[in-house]
């Protein structure tokens, strides 16, 4: 899928998360697989579960404002991941 | 001087554990 920046995503409700040291544990009970997120994964995934729903550009400014990061670079990543749990049934866009 | 140091910055990444259904 194309994000753009004001594409709006949240986590899905099949979903539990618990946080192991700097990363976190996700299990997907309707798709049935578990999964582990780095530090910076575990901090995108916590800015969701905190706002509830954010925008792409908002999690890219936070990034940015967080990591030593080229801006090119961090969307191309930011992106690149939430594909990933958007294929994973982790996030769904908000209409 | 009032700036933070920003933390070192590593791609995000997902990784695949495993599958309870098979478990």
């Amino acid at each position: 899928m194309d994000f753009t920046a004001t594409t709006r995503i949240k986590l899905t409700g099949s979903q539990s998360s618990s946080v192991l040291g700097n990363e976190t544990i996700v299990l997907n009970y309707e798709v049935g697989n578990y999964y582990e997120l780095n530090e910076i994964g575990s901090f995108i995934w916590s800015l969701i579960q905190t706002n509830g729903e954010m925008t792409v550009g908002d999690i890219e400014t936070k990034l940015l404002d967080e990591f030593d990061v080229e801006q090119e670079v961090c969307r191309e990543e930011l992106t690149e991941f939430l594909n990933h749990l958007l294929n994973e049934k982790l996030i769904e866009t908000v209409e | 001087i009032n700036s933070a140091p920003k933390k070192a910055y590593k791609s995000p990444k997902l990784k695949v554990l495993g599958s309870v259904k098979k478990l």
